[in-house]
């Protein structure tokens, strides 16, 4: 490669596309290409970012990899200490599918990583979508991966997804994560205070009908009735379970802006979604070593309005700002899946999913309104 | 405890075929027939007041469309605009005469048709009590390498045929390679023009004697454009340059519900039905907002989405922004 270089402020970078799962929902096309472990130590030691991410496929397929630009970050001479530590602590956080947690748990804990696993919930639901590349079911080493994680202390979180197969088993889901949030805090405070992040989310491409969003309406009711006659908790708890794991907010990915997504031949994408699928080539921006490589201006441009006019979201029935006026954000806001899924608009946010948005949306204040008032203050 | 929720969004509602073009503010047509078979299939229902374009291509289309507006109350409930793309056609409309109701000619041309179009309103005798009481418009193209040419024409044209109501039409993605010197030119000549056009104060006087520009001012104008293998696109510029991208198959959909669309051929549709004026990215505030200059077509080529308006367009629209006239669209 050459010319000039190109600094990106906090870079996915894709280490490998490999992956030994074959889940049944991804998005990514398996290349099994992977990174050149020189080239991207010469992307840290040229100090082209301050924060550097590193997923995958797989990114545990390639540890000593890892472990490599690790020692190449604390090497870094001329470099002040909370860049150095800006740098280490976020090359250290890795989503992995739990699968070689097992065999590098030693390295895991030695280095300080903070995994996030990936886990759809309870076992026959979990091995409903993730499987092994030659079809094995997998949740028994995932679940493996949890004990061991917390038997030797290695900061993990645990995240799935809901897709339509798996709507109606939202209720175990639920029930699964919160034993294993009680499992990871040790305590029942702890695990709320837990719920309150991301524990899954709703599959944005999938073809939703009426008879889903009836399920999932059918499913948060049973889950808030169970979370009111929780015996485990006080009253008090249980609302605060309720407000915690319901009530949870997102926010707008900034991908495309100061987070872009690179791939093992170190072209830059807005994000690592449209970095690993089958027609990426048209979402290429160009390559870092060379800057007169670059094209398409105006997709990452369009991604910088986006982060700045997030009031523009819209998608069907939507009125004033209704997203941001939820009662949650299971419905995550991603500008490259709003891309894809309407074939070109990142503010349009798919109508059957916004559909489902927003019924459960008005569920959820009707249910808080029955299980969990808020208490009105008399004015005198 | 009891909780019985009453849904009120429904997936299976999110697209019906009937009437599917009048969700939108102007609706073209292919052709003649395509607007027949629009009102033949229902996708099209008559009576919404919507505003209609349909191209007039040979004398037949002229009198069947002639037959239509004379035996129905058609023009009673929408306003429609034929478009006639030929001068010696719209020659021979004149000379045939046309039914005095309701309704529009736009004349659209070149730079070249704008020339021998100075010709044609010799043309019209059997039509002065049409001319008397409706709008014969030109609609043209201004781009990059025509616009002094076009701008001094259409003077010319109002000057010596009073010909005076303009659709102007810009093409964004080529005004926009213009180099900074050259932007100087064409501000000078938009302003050439707009000092010919119908403003308020002592001018007033002159209402009806000036030229009047296609105007829109509180939206966007939400057009769709009717092909006639029933695809659906922004408008016709996007139909000639790029098919395969139309909006939405309605015939592939026909007897469809929502729920039965595609997810992306449901969301390639629904971002454009959706769109509202909240989610109008435009780079500035113009002192002048004209939503019949909002390009939905353009704005997708240029800045990859509908929301985000050219940089150019706004910038005219400011240039404009001591116009307080213009004809309405209806």
């Amino acid at each position: 490669m050459q010319g000039e270089s190109f600094s990106i402020a906090v870079p996915d970078i894709m280490f490998t596309d490999s992956c030994n799962f074959r889940c049944k929902y991804c998005f990514e096309k398996k290349n099994m290409h992977t990174l050149e472990t020189e080239k991207i130590k010469q992307y840290i030691r040229d100090r082209l970012c301050l924060e550097i991410y590193i997923f995958g496929g797989e990114p545990l397929l390639v540890m000593d990899t890892l472990i490599e630009i690790l020692d190449e970050i604390d090497n870094i001479k001329d470099i002040s200490e909370d860049r150095k530590l800006l740098l280490l602590h976020s090359a250290k956080k890795i989503t992995t599918n739990g699968s070689l947690v097992k065999k590098y748990k030693n390295k895991l804990k030695k280095y300080g990583f903070e995994l996030q696993i990936s886990c759809d919930g309870p076992k026959d639901i979990h091995n409903e979508n993730r499987v092994y590349a030659d079809g094995r079911p997998t949740y028994d080493d995932v679940f493996e991966a949890l004990t061991i994680c917390k038997k030797k202390k290695i900061d993990w979180s645990v995240h799935g997804v809901v897709g339509k197969k798996t709507i109606k088993n939202i209720f175990d889901i639920f029930q699964w994560f919160w034993n294993i949030e009680k499992i990871r805090a040790q305590n029942i405070d702890g695990a709320i205070n837990n719920m309150g992040n991301n524990e899954f989310q709703i599959i944005f491409e999938e073809d939703y009908d009426d008879a889903d969003v009836d399920e999932i309406i059918r499913q948060f009711h049973k889950i808030t009735e169970w979370i009111y006659n929780c015996k485990e908790l006080t009253k008090e708890q249980c609302k605060k379970l309720f407000n915690k794991w319901l009530e949870r907010k997102g926010g707008i990915c900034g991908v495309g802006t100061g987070l872009m997504a690179i791939d093992y031949k170190f072209d830059i994408y807005p994000c690592h979604r449209l970095a690993a699928v089958e027609d990426k080539e048209k979402y290429k921006l160009g390559n870092v070593y060379d800057i007169d490589s670059f094209k398409n201006y105006n997709l990452y441009n369009l991604y910088f309005h986006v982060a700045k006019r997030d009031y523009m979201q819209y998608s069907a029935y939507t009125v004033n700002n209704a997203f941001n006026d939820s009662i949650h954000n299971w419905f995550n806001w991603c500008p490259s899946t709003n891309i894809q899924e309407s074939k070109g608009n990142p503010y349009y946010i798919s109508a059957k999913y916004s559909i489902m948005h927003n019924e459960l949306n008005q569920a959820l204040k009707e249910l808080k309104e029955i299980y969990f008032p808020e208490v009105k203050r008399q004015k005198w | 405890m009891m909780f019985q929720f009453q849904r009120t969004q429904f997936i299976k509602d999110l697209f019906k075929a009937k009437g599917v073009l009048n969700t939108f503010d102007t609706i073209e047509f292919e052709n003649v027939q395509t607007f027949i078979d629009s009102m033949m299939k229902e996708t099209f229902y008559a009576k919404t007041g919507k505003t209609l374009e349909i191209p007039i291509y040979n004398l037949k289309d002229f009198d069947d469309t002639q037959k239509l507006i004379k035996e129905t109350d058609m023009t009673n409930y929408n306003y429609i605009t034929f478009l006639v793309r030929d001068c010696e056609l719209l020659k021979n409309m004149f000379n045939k005469g046309l039914v005095n109701k309701k309704y529009g000619i736009c004349l659209v041309c070149n730079i070249d048709d704008i020339k021998f179009s100075i010709n044609i309103l010799n043309e019209h005798k059997n039509s002065v009590e049409w001319m008397s009481n409706n709008v014969l418009s030109i609609r043209t193209l201004i781009d990059k390498n025509n616009y002094s040419h076009i701008l001094n024409h259409l003077i010319k044209l109002f000057n010596q045929k009073r010909f005076r109501f303009f659709d102007l039409k810009f093409d964004y993605e080529s005004l926009s390679q213009l180099k900074v010197k050259e932007f100087e030119k064409f501000e000078f000549w938009i302003n050439q023009f707009i000092s010919w056009v119908h403003s308020s104060g002592d001018r007033n006087k002159l209402k009806n004697e000036q030229i009047e520009v296609k105007y829109k001012f509180d939206s966007p104008n939400k057009r769709i454009f009717i092909s006639s293998d029933n695809k659906l696109y922004y408008n016709k510029q996007h139909f000639d340059e790029s098919k395969e991208t139309f909006l939405i198959d309605v015939e592939k959909y026909y007897l469809s519900n929502g729920e039965q669309v595609a997810n992306k051929d449901l969301n390639r549709f629904r971002q454009y039905l959706d769109f509202n004026n909240r989610t109008l990215g435009l780079p500035f505030q113009p002192k002048r907002f004209n939503g019949e200059w909002i390009d939905f077509y353009q704005n997708e080529k240029i800045n990859k989405a509908i929301n985000d308006v050219p940089l150019i367009c706004v910038i005219i629209m400011n240039w404009f922004s001591e116009l307080n006239g213009g004809f309405v669209a209806r």
